[in-house]
């Protein structure tokens, strides 16, 4: 298995890129650079056969959906496809089927199902042709969407290889950059970090549940939970930043993933924030037609709001089911699924209590909006636990000591992230949890440009220095360092964390506006960030092999 | 083929129907960010009078892809009748 930083990764990246600007995106080379991707995942020819079977039978049914244009046709190739993909990845539910003996890949699978769902559906509904042959591999097999997603749209896809590719200018070379290092930083540093901090606290509290020890399970839960959370955003997020990038370097716009989830102002609102390409998936195909069909046979203005309890309920359920194989994913798209309901209908029962122009005032307070964010990322971490934890322990939370333990930690989590969260945006202020990218990234509507800069400075530079505190708690007693070694390397740490946001490209917005850099010189200006920025990489990079690694790795 | 304008005309009516404000003014970029009570529960129940208003059947993809007001224009120009 390659991984995205392993030197076949960048030596990929490169030559895939070369030779899609060279040909002009050529159909032949690019199914030839997304052969040599997907084989490199895969040991041996034969444990590709499965993953090549289901690709064949799905366009086989785009072929029939096109041809007959019938509802029992659709449901009937839908159902089939539906259930080839849950007997090869061994579904609990199909468990009683014999499973092919031999070892084979299913990896990208899952998603290369939305692909050929969408396309089965819109030729269905005659709304897209389908795609020639080659099309159709390069759509489902395209490099960067390979592992896990984005899931493009097939008409967004097809607009941009038919058309000539996009210039390389600055501005593209300026974002992918910014990309490519935010993404490498939460791959390799953030994600890391987090994973240490979950692989401890999660064993211990498997021994916490199994003695049956309140407080500590629930401080270990809460702990598990949270790093495991910051794990999965910074270990997905990262690879999206970097497959975006990757894309447009080689001249293709791919969808985003993730808009900034932990600004989410409630848990339908994160829906639109996290994996946005799966939500909108299941939007597109399973919550409105679901809707629509209950809605035009019962839909009075009374009932609708029920109605889209009951489709969200679906719709997360099987969202969730779709994670995983094994029964536990069955409770976590319940789990899900009753977030979203209840969320649902606490805005109808408070719209219906307070009126809609008082219940809307509400929401803009700042208070309530802490309260709500930190409820919907307490529910979510905790219903991830379906993500990472084993069976044997599974069944210990569900007794009648684990699931007080689960209520608890989702109340005391969900106070200690609205608590947190008002503590950094009280030190940053509230602007800064609308910042950090190199997108959507707006100056305040009131106060000076170089407050606004200095807020995002700030946030970079303490997370370096807070980071680098808690690697010296951790760093073991037999490496002590003296008082002044530690403080060098705490500014060390801040400064190095400053120029990392340098390098996103997380001041460029405000600096923009501040000198409206994006006039006449722009270029020139790009030009010379762009040196500065490779100058910059090059120092963090010679720091990080002498002094930081051995003093994090240590500590980590 | 309707013409904008005409369109434009009834989905207004439709647009203050369903959001029960007669003073509803859609232009071609408004989205649902511009409407507070636009929602992906309202959007349904826009898509169902949209509907019965221009006598048309929209799709899985069409109903998902009406980001804008511009969007709904367009389809129906070229479905409705």
């Amino acid at each position: 298995m390659v991984s995205f930083t392993s030197p076949f990764f960048f030596v990929f990246c490169l030559t895939a890129i070369f030779l899609l600007r060279m040909t002009s995106a050529n159909a032949l080379v690019m199914g030839a650079l997304n052969l040599v991707f997907v084989a490199s995942f895969i040991p041996a020819p034969l444990a590709a056969l499965p993953l090549l079977g289901f690709v064949c039978f799905g366009y086989c049914a785009i072929r029939a959906a096109r041809r007959f244009q019938v509802n029992a046709v659709l449901i009937l190739l839908v159902a089939g496809t539906v259930f080839l993909f849950a007997w090869l990845k061994r579904y609990a539910i199909l468990s009683f089927l014999p499973a092919p003996n031999f070892a084979y890949a299913t990896i990208g699978i899952s998603y290369i199902l939305f692909r050929i769902l969408h396309l089965v559906i819109d030729c269905s509904d005659g709304v897209l042709e389908p795609p020639p042959p080659l099309a159709f591999l390069n759509y489902v097999f395209f490099f960067p969407n390979f592992v896990s997603g984005p899931i493009q749209r097939y008409e967004d896809f097809h607009a941009q290889v038919s058309a000539p590719l996009p210039p390389v200018t600055w501005l593209t070379i300026h974002e992918a950059f910014g990309r490519l290092v935010k993404g490498y930083f939460f791959v390799v540093v953030a994600s890391s970090a987090a994973s240490w901090i979950f692989d401890h606290a999660h064993s211990s509290f498997y021994a916490a549940l199994s003695r049956q020890d309140g407080p500590a399970t629930i401080a270990l839960f809460s702990v598990s939970a949270t790093s495991y959370l910051v794990f999965l955003f910074t270990n997905f997020a990262g690879y999206m930043q970097i497959v975006i990038g990757v894309g447009q370097l080689a001249g293709f716009t791919l969808p985003e993933n993730f808009n900034r989830p932990f600004a989410s102002k409630n848990f339908l609102d994160f829906w639109a924030r996290w994996h946005i390409t799966l939500s909108n998936w299941f939007k597109f195909y399973l919550y409105n037609p679901l809707l629509k069909a209950m809605a035009s046979r019962w839909g009075t203005r009374a009932v609708m709001p029920y109605l889209g309890v009951i489709g969200l309920f679906v719709t997360f359920l099987v969202m969730g089911m779709w994670h995983g194989s094994t029964v536990i994913y069955v409770a976590y798209g319940v789990f899900l699924g009753v977030g979203i309901a209840i969320n649902q209908l606490w805005q109808v029962w408070m719209t219906n209590r307070l009126s809609a122009p008082i219940y809307h005032e509400l929401r803009e307070r700042p208070w309530y909006f802490q309260v709500s964010r930190g409820v919907t990322l307490g529910y979510f971490s905790v219903a991830i636990t379906a993500l990472w934890i084993e069976p044997e322990q599974a069944n210990r939370l569900f007794s009648p000591f684990g699931l007080t333990v689960f209520a608890t930690t989702i109340v005391i989590l969900s106070a200690l992230i609205a608590i947190f969260g008002t503590l950094v945006d009280a030190a940053f202020g509230r602007m800064v949890y609308d910042g950090g990218g190199t997108k959507d990234l707006d100056p305040p509507a009131s106060g000076s440009h170089m407050r606004y800069l200095g807020a995002i400075a700030g946030c970079y530079v303490v997370s370096g220095a807070g980071l680098t505190a808690l690697a010296f708690y951790f760093t073991p007693a037999e490496h002590p360092y003296s008082t002044a070694h530690k403080l060098f390397l705490l500014v060390l740490a801040a400064f190095t964390a400053f120029l990392i946001g340098a390098l996103v490209g997380a001041f460029d917005k405000p600096i923009a506006h501040a000198t409206s850099y994006f006039g006449n010189r722009r270029e020139v200006f790009l030009q010379t960030w762009m040196a500065f920025r490779i100058f910059i990489l090059a120092g963090i990079s010679t720091i990080m092999a002498s002094a930081i690694p051995e003093f994090i790795y240590r500590a980590f | 083929m309707l013409s904008h304008d005409v369109v434009w005309d009834r989905l207004t009516n439709v647009f203050r129907q369903v959001f029960d404000n007669d003073n509803i003014e859609i232009t071609d970029t408004m989205t649902a960010a511009d409407l507070p009570e636009w929602d992906s529960l309202s959007h349904i129940t826009l898509v169902l009078a949209v509907e019965r208003e221009f006598h048309v059947k929209l799709k899985a993809a069409e109903v998902g892809g009406l980001v804008n007001v511009g969007s709904f224009i367009k389809l129906l120009m070229a479905r409705a009748a």
